[in-house]
């Protein structure tokens, strides 16, 4: 478990105070994958180097594992840090020595013999799907290749956290599911805890248990990746989620579609439910579905529907009403 | 040109030519073992690194620079009555070696400091957050990320070594600079003087490209 009591960071310069991170407090359980999410500057990068004391708190605690580790120096931070893996948005390889040599480096560090490190590193190079590039320079590498030889690295040493800043913002579409699938697996399989900063909600949403949304160094909203998506509550968090969730209709369609304009957003097991066919049953108005999709976050379905109702304003009335009362959210974009 | 002249000529060319390499030779060795780590203090006592110390990092400068702002002619005046209290003497290719390895490691250092400056800060984070010793991050990041730029600057201090090496003739170095003076200028043989040139235009090309070469193998990225 890692905790974060009260976390400030500040950066000095010449004139002003920056409070990169600005009294921050979480707890992340063991074994889960925890985003923090927010908008570049928003200090969720610094706030994960306080993690591993890349970056040191300007006050407040970094408690793993009931061990606080804020005042650790040489030696001690050393160990702590063999035990906290970490890979980065640039990758940060070393260039000049071979795949396996730079796997192979994580456990050097570490004090590992020889004979040890040559059968680890082909278990993490077969691990991440790279055997046949063991002797290739990084140079010679894709993206997403580079991330999955970085993640090996971060690996070497069997760490219980598992640290990623920004992790496929340097990868395409495609690469990125890959590299947040094999994410997934190493948290499913090795019970490691994963914290992960990103921009995206995309990404959050693909791998995350917990999120804390992050803005101006304060988290402004910690919740399960689930109700995050499903209700955001604070105006931040629901511009982030509006890019994902987000169902933009043509300006010509929201002209001269007839009748009363809903979005309705459904949750959990009720987007399941044929609930706009009962509306229709029950109501004997017309309903007209103009856009919609399904998103599941963790497995859970959430639905966003927009739909045109047409028929007698009293029926129309009540057939929202009771559209509210079925759903999670229902708003009126046009009466 | 007679073959006895000729001969003669061969030999003192050959002698001139021991005593540079060894001038260089024993120059290029001090920059090294004395100027890498000088570079190396430089760069990790600068802002944002493991050794962050900022009067470290100034004074180093400022003798870096004093002995780079003193043109080679004069260091070599200059350093007289340290050479003589360190080897006894002040003449010959060993003695000429003093001025000429104070020269080199300053030269040297700062171009290991400008190589170093090259290596991705984010690697150097990586090997930290590994759990990496700052020892380590020097050799196995710091040192090898910078290989190919070390070599460069080697070869630039070897070749620049060269030329200075000829100065060295004025306070009794011998070599080839000094050869070439005292006869082609001193004694009008305009041949040797040639000669010694295109021996000299030879030598750095075979050592530009060595570097070259050496560099290019070294370089992954």
């Amino acid at each position: 478990m890692i905790e974060i009591q009260d976390v400030s960071v500040h950066f000095r310069s010449r004139h002003r105070t920056v409070k990169a991170v600005d009294d921050v407090s979480l707890t992340i359980k063991a074994g889960t994958v925890f985003g923090i999410v927010g908008t570049s500057g928003a200090g969720k990068s610094t706030l994960l180097r306080t993690i591993n004391l890349l970056e040191r708190p300007t006050t407040g605690r970094v408690v793993i594992d009931g061990q606080d580790i804020t005042r650790y120096v040489g030696e001690e931070l050393r160990r702590t840090r063999l035990g906290i893996g970490m890979i980065f948005q640039h990758f940060n390889l070393i260039h000049a020595k071979t795949v396996s040599d730079n796997v192979g480096f994580a456990m050097k560090v570490a004090g590992r013999p020889q004979a040890e490190i040559g059968q680890r590193v082909s278990d993490l190079l077969a691990l991440v799907g790279l055997t046949d590039k063991a002797g290739v320079y990084p140079a010679k590498l894709s993206g997403g290749q580079k991330q999955r030889v970085g993640i090996a690295r971060a690996l070497a040493n069997r760490p219980q956290i598992l640290l990623c800043d920004e992790p496929t913002s340097a990868l395409d579409l495609e690469t990125t599911g890959s590299i947040l699938a094999l994410l997934k697996e190493i948290n499913r399989n090795f019970g490691i805890t994963i914290v992960l900063i990103s921009h995206e909600m995309a990404v959050i949403k693909q791998v995350c248990d917990h999120v804390a949304v992050m803005d101006q160094g304060k988290i402004v909203e910690v919740d399960d990746a689930y109700e995050i998506f499903a209700h955001p509550r604070h105006e931040f968090t629901r511009q982030l989620i509006s890019r994902t969730l987000n169902l933009d209709l043509p300006e010509r369609l929201l002209r001269d579609v007839q009748g009363v304009l809903l979005k309705i957003v459904y949750r959990g097991e009720r987007a399941e439910d044929p609930i706009l066919a009962e509306t229709v049953r029950r109501f004997g108005v017309e309903v007209n579905i103009l856009h919609g999709k399904i998103e599941y976050i963790g497995g859970r379905p959430i639905g966003v529907l927009i739909v045109a109702t047409r028929g007698e304003a009293q029926a129309v009335e009540r057939a929202v009403a009771y559209l509210r009362e079925q759903t999670a959210e229902v708003e009126v974009l046009r009466g | 040109m007679d073959n006895r002249a000729l001969l003669e000529l061969l030999a003192d060319l050959g002698k001139a030519f021991v005593e540079t390499f060894q001038m260089v030779g024993v120059s290029l060795g001090f920059a090294l073992i004395l100027g890498v780590p000088f570079g190396l203090l430089l760069h990790i006592t600068d802002r944002g690194l493991f050794w962050q110390n900022g009067a470290v990092h100034a004074v180093g400068g400022i003798i870096i620079n004093l002995v780079r702002s003193i043109p080679f002619v004069i260091l070599l005046v200059l350093l007289l009555p340290i050479t003589q209290r360190l080897l006894g003497t002040t003449i010959g290719p060993l003695a000429a070696s003093v001025p000429l390895s104070v020269a080199a490691i300053a030269f040297y250092a700062r171009l290991v400091q400008a190589s170093l400056c090259e290596v991705d800060r984010g690697v150097i984070e990586a090997a930290t957050a590994l759990g990496a010793t700052p020892l380590v991050i020097v050799w196995h990041v710091l040192l090898l990320e910078a290989l190919p730029g070390l070599l460069r600057g080697l070869t630039v201090t070897v070749i620049s070594l060269i030329g200075y090496s000829a100065m060295a003739g004025i306070v009794g170095g011998g070599g080839v600079g000094d050869l070439a003076i005292r006869f082609g200028y001193y004694r009008y043989q305009t041949n040797v003087m040639i000669v010694t040139v295109v021996v000299l235009m030879v030598l750095v090309q075979v050592l530009q490209s060595a570097g070259d070469t050496a560099a290019r193998k070294a370089d992954h990225a």
